[in-house]
């Protein structure tokens, strides 16, 4: 037993998902995205719904461009999906035509979408992490050193000399661990 | 068991670092220091141990996720039934539980 994955174009997202709801799928669980940075550029977005709250429902998803991605705002067929829409929108820069615009997290005015994998938690680059030493306190010549997790490898972002690094570049380097010591 | 507070159980740690880097609001601190093995003869051989010396949490950073006693590999933290104590200042939220 498993939800079924429905995936749809992003011009057919209002239209399937009032088709769930018209064919008595009308318990709404939850929506979100998914930066898709490395694989394509896409931001896929995902929303549950199901007959009731404990049977198997239905997964629909669909994928939006990673800047300036629009879709329909489902807040007609569910009015509690404005706030994941909101969400959304906060941490991706998914725009929801029809949705509530208002920002549900971010201080209105916030550079930049936290949640993809791009961003970079620049607070965290700048804060000693207390990660960063080794057992015994030692920080032995040679060795790679760590950068935790949000904060790229320095030599791709804030000791980079010449031309920014791609986004691609970014986002597959701030999972944190051993970065290469500097010569 | 109550999740009210974190305990380590100080002889079993071996300051490997883990839960340090694995906690995701930054809120432990590990000192510690190498030693010699005392049955390993001295030379540029000799083996050694890491000796902890400080561990401190940061309850006002906490959010008892419990992530760092699922990550120690030596059982050296443990849920606790009792909470951490008050303070009066967010400076003094930071406890010392060696
Ligand atoms: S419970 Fe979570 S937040 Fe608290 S010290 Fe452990 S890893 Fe950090
Ligand atoms: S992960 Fe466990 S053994 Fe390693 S430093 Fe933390 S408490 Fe000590």
């Amino acid at each position: 037993m498993a939800d079924e994955i429905r995936a749809v174009a992003a011009a057919d997202w209002a239209e399937a998902a009032a088709a769930l709801h018209a064919a008595g799928i009308r318990w709404f669980d939850w929506l979100g995205a998914v930066d898709e940075i490395g694989r394509e550029d896409a931001i896929r977005i995902m929303l549950r719904a199901a007959p009731e709250p404990d049977a198997d429902g239905v997964r629909l998803e669909t994928r939006v461009p990673r800047s300036g991605g629009t879709l329909a705002s489902v807040r007609a067929v569910w009015a509690g999906a404005a706030w994941h829409e909101r969400e959304v929108a906060d941490f991706f820069g998914v725009a929801f035509a029809g949705g509530d615009p208002r920002p549900l997290l971010l201080r209105p005015g916030t550079a930049g979408h936290p949640l993809l994998r791009d961003a970079v938690l620049a607070a965290r680059a700048v804060r000693p992490w207390p990660g960063a030493k080794e057992p015994g306190d030692v920080v032995a010549a040679g060795r790679r050193r760590m950068v935790p997790p949000g904060v790229p490898d320095p030599a791709i972002w804030g000791e980079r000399t010449g031309s920014p690094a791609e986004p691609e570049e970014i986002a597959a380097s701030v999972a944190g661990g051993r970065v290469r010591g500097r010569r | 068991m109550t999740h009210a507070r974190i305990r380590l159980v100080t002889d079993r740690c071996t300051s490997c670092m883990i839960c340090a880097r694995e906690c995701p609001t930054w809120c432990i601190g590990i000192s510690s220091h190498t030693e010699p093995l005392p049955d390993s003869p001295p030379g540029p051989r000799q083996r050694t141990h890491h000796v902890l010396d400080s561990f401190t949490l940061d309850w006002s950073l906490c959010m008892y996720c419990g992530i760092c006693i699922e990550e120690c590999p030596f059982d050296a933290l443990e849920w606790d039934t009792e909470v951490p104590r008050a303070t009066a200042s967010a400076a003094a939220m930071t406890e010392e539980l060696t």
